[in-house]
């Protein structure tokens, strides 16, 4: 037992107890805190819904919005995209491309930080945990040129947005 | 009881109450750190800056904030202080530091308290 007891059996048992209770609350603590501390990763959820945001911005009942293809088509006001945001050191990014016809149509809608197209290329074949996570879709669509044909729009979005303190 | 069965008991009664004590504080870090205010800043931010970039104007979004109120309350912070929306950015405040999360929809958000819900309403920006 603990102190009060004279035999040395018991003193040493008291030693080992004390020694069990500091590895268990040692390790409990630490298992907490680090639990705890960890931050919960919604990137992939928040490039999840960047794209939703933007495919169902541009695709209107399986038809590419017309503006879309026009070389003044400012994705920003017409899919309610803060530009701000998308700017220098964003911790979004995105990148729309329309194909058809065999050619490229429309090419490099995009917005945020560049850097990330590559990181996005390097996290697939890697286990990058800072890297951004990115959704990569290709996605049918309808377009009128002299009738109505059917082409290709690829998306890809990365997040890499990370919890801030309160007045960053 | 006699002297000699009080020696016996003595050691037995701290040893028991040590053990308590030892694993009750343990069950109470834990308790505390599961349900800190730090933990509930960051759920909060991430989960408003998500519906946010999600919702389609105008879309009016009610919270149950009953907790995340009574957390502030604990630690003295007025009810207006306790979220801020602006900026592009849901802060969270529970007194001991905070937390703050960005969204990247171009939106007229505003908020207000309707007993322990937080209503938001999100609308389009008027050019």
């Amino acid at each position: 037992m603990l102190w009060g007891s004279k035999k040395g059996g018991e003193k040493i048992f008291s030693i080992w107890w004390l020694f069990v209770l500091g590895i268990v609350g040692v390790g409990i603590v630490g298992g907490v805190m680090v639990f705890y501390s960890s931050e919960i990763d919604v990137r992939e959820i928040e490039s999840d819904v960047m794209f939703n945001r933007i495919s169902e911005c541009l695709i209107d009942n399986g038809f590419l919005i017309e503006e879309v293809l026009t070389e003044r088509f400012d994705i920003f006001g017409f899919c309610d995209l803060d530009s701000e945001v998308f700017g220098k050191g964003s911790s979004f990014y995105f990148n729309v491309s329309v194909f058809g016809d065999g050619k490229l149509l429309r090419k490099n809608i995009l917005g945020g930080d560049f850097s990330f197209e590559k990181d996005c290329l390097v996290a697939e074949d890697v286990v990058a945990e800072n890297y951004p996570k990115c959704k990569i879709v290709v996605l049918p669509v309808l377009y009128y040129e002299s009738g109505v044909k059917s082409g290709e729009m690829k998306v890809m979005t990365a997040s890499n947005n990370k919890l801030g303190g309160l007045n960053e | 009881m006699n002297k000699r069965g009080i020696n016996v008991a003595f050691p037995v009664v701290i040893f028991l109450t040590l053990n308590i004590v030892f694993f009750g504080g343990l069950l109470i870090f834990v308790n505390q750190a599961s349900t800190g205010a730090l933990v509930y800043g960051e759920a909060y931010a991430k989960e408003i800056a998500l519906l946010i970039d999600y919702s389609k104007p105008p879309m009016q979004i009610v919270i149950d904030f009953q907790e995340v109120l009574e957390l502030a309350s604990e630690n003295n912070v007025e009810r207006e202080d306790v979220v801020r929306i602006e900026n592009n950015r849901v802060a969270i405040n529970f007194g001991k530091g905070g937390s703050g999360f960005e969204y990247f929809s171009d939106y007229d958000v505003d908020f207000y308290f309707d007993g322990d819900s937080l209503v938001i309403n999100i609308n389009e920006r008027e050019v």
